[in-house]
Formats: C-alpha cells, sequence, structure tokens
C-alpha cells in the first residue's frame, strides 16, 4: 500500500493537462499529476507515484543533501576504521 | 474496494471526481480507507507498550504532512521521525531518534524530507475532503472499535457510495480463535512469538491479515526475516575476524 | 534506479550502525513502532534490524491497512461482488484476504470478475462496464436481467 516509485516526467499531455507521461527505468505510461495542481512540473522533473497518481514532486536539493549527510557519516566511519587499523594500541 | 490510509484516498477522491465529470452511473466505491493518526493515538494510549519513539509514516505524510503528529512529540513527549523506504532512511531515521534522545530533545523531523512536504498535499486534502467524511467510528482488527479512524463516501457523492446501493450485510465476524494478528499489529508480539505463525498460518494457508499481505508484519517475516537473520550472522562473524587480524 | 539505489549502499549502512551503536547509553533498552507496512516489508527485506545493537528493538505497530480490515467488512466485499453484474477490483492483498464467508478472490471460479486495482481509474477512464464484460454470478444466485451494456460495475 505504501510502495512508489520515483519516475521522471517526459512530458504533460496537451489534451489532457491532468496527464503526464513519466519515464519509470524505462516503461513508459501515463499517470495522473492532478495532486500536483499548484506546483510548476515540465520534463525533467521527478515525481513520486502511487497507483498511477504523482503525490510528490522530489525536491533534488533536499535528496542531495540527504546523500551528501550519508557521505558524511560514510566518510567518518571509513576514517574511524582506518585509524583503528592504523593504530598501535592493542 | 478502496483500501489504504490516507496514501491512497486521494486516488480514490481523483477516481469519483473523474466519474463524476464523465457522468457515470455504473461506478461506485466501498470506502474502507482508514487514517493513521488515531491509530497512533490508540497505541499511544495502550498500557501494554513503552516505546521510546516512532518511525513515523512515508507515503501518508507526503499527504497529512508532518505537522499532525507534532501532539505525539508535544503531548506524550515521544519523538517521531518520518522516514524514506530504503534501507539507509530507515537506519537513518533510527539514528535521528537516538540522536534527539540523546540531546534530550523531543521533535517531529523529517528524514524524507526530498518526497515528504512538512505542510502535506493541500490538493490531496482537499479532494478528500470534498469527496469523503469521517466515519463517527470503525472497527479496527485488534485495536476494536475507534472514533473517527475512518473514511466513508460522503452525502453529497453518494452517488458513488457501494454501501447505499448495494446491501451490506453489515455483520461482525470474530476472528479465529487461533489468531493473534490484534497482538502482532499492536507490537505486543512478534510475528515468530504468534502460536500458529509457520505452522496453520502461512502465506499459502493464512488465517489472519498480517500474513496475507505483502506488507502484515508476518508475510514480510516469513518471505525475508528469517532467512537475512542467518546471513547477517555469518557476515558479522565474518567483520569480526577481519577486524581482529587488523590489529597489529 | 535514480533516488532508489543511492540509498542502499551497504558501506553507509554499516557506518549509520556504528553511529547508532555510539548513542546507546549502557544498560538502556530502545524501542521504537514504526506504522507504516511499506516500513515493515523495507525492514524484513532487507535485515534492517541486525545492523542496530540488541539494546534498539524495532516494534511493528498498525502499520498495514489490509491487515486492519476486520472479516466481517471482507463478508460485506463479497457481498457486493456478488450482486449480479458487478465488477469489483482492488488491490491485490484485499482480494485473498480471508472473511467469514470466504475469499474474495475465490470468487473468479464463480464468475465474477477482478481486474487489477490500478485499473478502477483506468476503467472511469474507459467509460467503465464495456458490453460483454460484466460478471455473473452462477450456481444459486437470481440472474439478473438487465442489460449487458446497463449492467452496474462496482469498483474502486
Amino acid at each position: 500500500m505504501c510502495l512508489g516509485i520515483p519516475g521522471e516526467i517526459i512530458e504533460i499531455l496537451s489534451d489532457r493537462p491532468d496527464l503526464a507521461r513519466v519515464d519509470v527505468c524505462g516503461v513508459k505510461r501515463a499517470i495522473n499529476i492532478g495532486l500536483l495542481e499548484g506546483e510548476e512540473l515540465g520534463a525533467g522533473d521527478w515525481v513520486l507515484i502511487h497507483v498511477g497518481f504523482a503525490m510528490s514532486k522530489i525536491d533534488e536539493r533536499e535528496a542531495k543533501a540527504a546523500l551528501e549527510f550519508l557521505e558524511g557519516i560514510g566518510l567518518a566511519y571509513a576514517e574511524e576504521l582506518a585509524a583503528l587499523s592504523d593504530s598501535n594500541i592493542t | 474496494m478502496a483500501i489504504g490510509f490516507e496514501t491512497t484516498a486521494p486516488s480514490t477522491a481523483m477516481t469519483m471526481l473523474r466519474a463524476e465529470a464523465l457522468g457515470l452511473t455504473n461506478f461506485s466505491v466501498f470506502c474502507n480507507h482508514v487514517t493513521i493518526i488515531p491509530a497512533i493515538k490508540a497505541i499511544l494510549d495502550s498500557p501494554d507498550l513503552r516505546l521510546d519513539g516512532f518511525i513515523g509514516p512515508g507515503h501518508v505524510s507526503t499527504v497529512i504532512g508532518c505537522r499532525p503528529y507534532e501532539f505525539i512529540a508535544a503531548g506524550h513527549g515521544k519523538p517521531l521521525v518520518c522516514a524514506g523506504f530504503e534501507p539507509l532512511d530507515i537506519l537513518q531515521s533510527v539514528y535521528m531518534l537516538m540522536l534527539q534522545l540523546a540531546e534530550g530533545r523531543c521533535e517531529v523531523e523529517n528524514q524524507y524530507s526530498r518526497v515528504v512536504p512538512w505542510d502535506g498535499n493541500l490538493k490531496a486534502l482537499q479532494v478528500i475532503n470534498q469527496t469523503m467524511a469521517l466515519r463517527p467510528y470503525f472497527e479496527w482488527r485488534g485495536l476494536g472499535f475507534i472514533s473517527h479512524s475512518a473514511l466513508a463516501v460522503n452525502d453529497r457523492y453518494a452517488a458513488f457510495d457501494a454501501e447505499r446501493i448495494f446491501d451490506v450485510p453489515g455483520v461482525r465476524v470474530a476472528d479465529p480463535k487461533a489468531c493473534q494478528c490484534g497482538e502482532v499489529l499492536k507490537g505486543v508480539l512478534k510475528p515468530w512469538e504468534c502460536k500458529v505463525f509457520g505452522t496453520a498460518c502461512t502465506p499459502e494457508t493464512p488465517i489472519g491479515t498480517c500474513m496475507v499481505s505483502s506488507e502484515g508484519a508476518c508475510a514480510a517475516y516469513y518471505n525475508f526475516g528469517r532467512f537475512s537473520r542467518e546471513r547477517v550472522k555469518q557476515a558479522t562473524r565474518t567483520v569480526d575476524i577481519e577486524l581482529s587480524s587488523a590489529r597489529p | 534506479m535514480r533516488f532508489v539505489d543511492e540509498f542502499r549502499d551497504a558501506d553507509k549502512a554499516l557506518a549509520l550502525s556504528a553511529q547508532i551503536a555510539a548513542l546507546c547509553e549502557p544498560g538502556r533498552r530502545y524501542k521504537f513502532m514504526e506504522v507504516c507496512g511499506g516500513h515493515t516489508h523495507t525492514i524484513y527485506k532487507h535485515g534492517l534490524e541486525d545492523y542496530l545493537p540488541d539494546t534498539v528493538q524495532l516494534v511493528h505497530g498498525p502499520g498495514c491497512p489490509v491487515c486492519v480490515i476486520p472479516m466481517g467488512r471482507v463478508d460485506d466485499a463479497i457481498a457486493i461482488a456478488e450482486e449480479p453484474g458487478v465488477i469489483m477490483t482492488s488491490f491485490g492483498d484485499m482480494m485473498r484476504v480471508p472473511g467469514g464467508a470466504g475469499v474474495v478472490l475465490r470468487l473468479q471460479r464463480r464468475g465474477c470478475r477482478y481486474p487489477d486495482g490500478v485499473l478502477a481509474v483506468g476503467r472511469v477512464e474507459g467509460g467503465a462496464g464495456q458490453p460483454g464484460q460484466a460478471g455473473r454470478v452462477h450456481g444459486d444466485r437470481v440472474r439478473d436481467d438487465r442489460p449487458v451494456d446497463g449492467d452496474d460495475d462496482a469498483a474502486g
């Protein structure tokens, strides 16, 4: 019930502005973007799709920030491990 | 038959609006949408559980936003972090909860900020309000009757309400005696602690709902959990060996 | 897959695991509840509990909206689906939940039709209730004499 998948907008349908053609891993489908009425949407934007409806526009800045946090955590961990193996304390 | 929390309710609402626009007379909805906040309240009021915090819903929150959870932190002193669905999302959310506890904070935080807007999706909330209304009460398996916890098609859209068009028996059916879904749903029992887990109750022959749905705790554990426990035990042993051999 | 793969990196998982362990107070146990079926699924599928120290426990709450539907409501759905001329659609999981009177999906054998749940929207788009596709319940039910074109199509 919760499964949502990210998809990239290819185009908004000209005769039905509440529908958009999206690409999800190479599979192209028309989905309903009516729930994102107030948002500016266009080709290249990413949306979260759930049962044929776009629920949210993916905020690329937030995604980038989340990944940077995880990179930082990963780096800190790698440094810790390196320090441990380099240490002379037994 | 419409099912789901607030995540899927907007889709049902949009479908009814489209049916109205097309002038359909042969379409209706048997509405079983439930709402998450009353369920969380019921958990908070339950004497069985002592929780330190919540991993908050992901896609429900794209609709309702993060504000509805504020009473959990402010009123009940439990932090909540809305989480995404990938492994790192969940682990980061646990990390954020632990950090709050360590720092003496108690707040609602949004780990899934790339998808969840703090204020939710106003259009989605608007179409739900336009087509549906809260039922005075609804029975939840395992939690009993909870007031204002489920949605029904409202009077304005009655033409699309299957419950008004068709005769439904409306009979309460008790769960089978062996079924412990209620306790699993409240988090009091783990799947493997249920007496019929894996024996009388399997995905092929389910007794209760926790084993039927792919999102049910029992089905998830049966299909994945049992094997990964073994796998990670192996991996941990390998890591321990590596670390100990890294020391000079 | 963008916005998915980056959040599955095993090394970063171990890093987070270490950070979580470092925040544990000695002698204290922690219990967090998740209330979302999708989270339950991810946690078990990826064995996330084993990335957590033994003192940090994850508990699954009422996050599966299919799981919380009582058997009586399933029977109500069956009653609707058994009405002559009704085509019922729902999400796959819901079709397999046992009610007191049976399982919704098994009604297929009695002539009812269950197109995919996502098609509920598609069916509306397609004008719903296409001629000749209405379901019929055989056996001891009264057959509906209404023409196929005007058959009820209960969906959603």
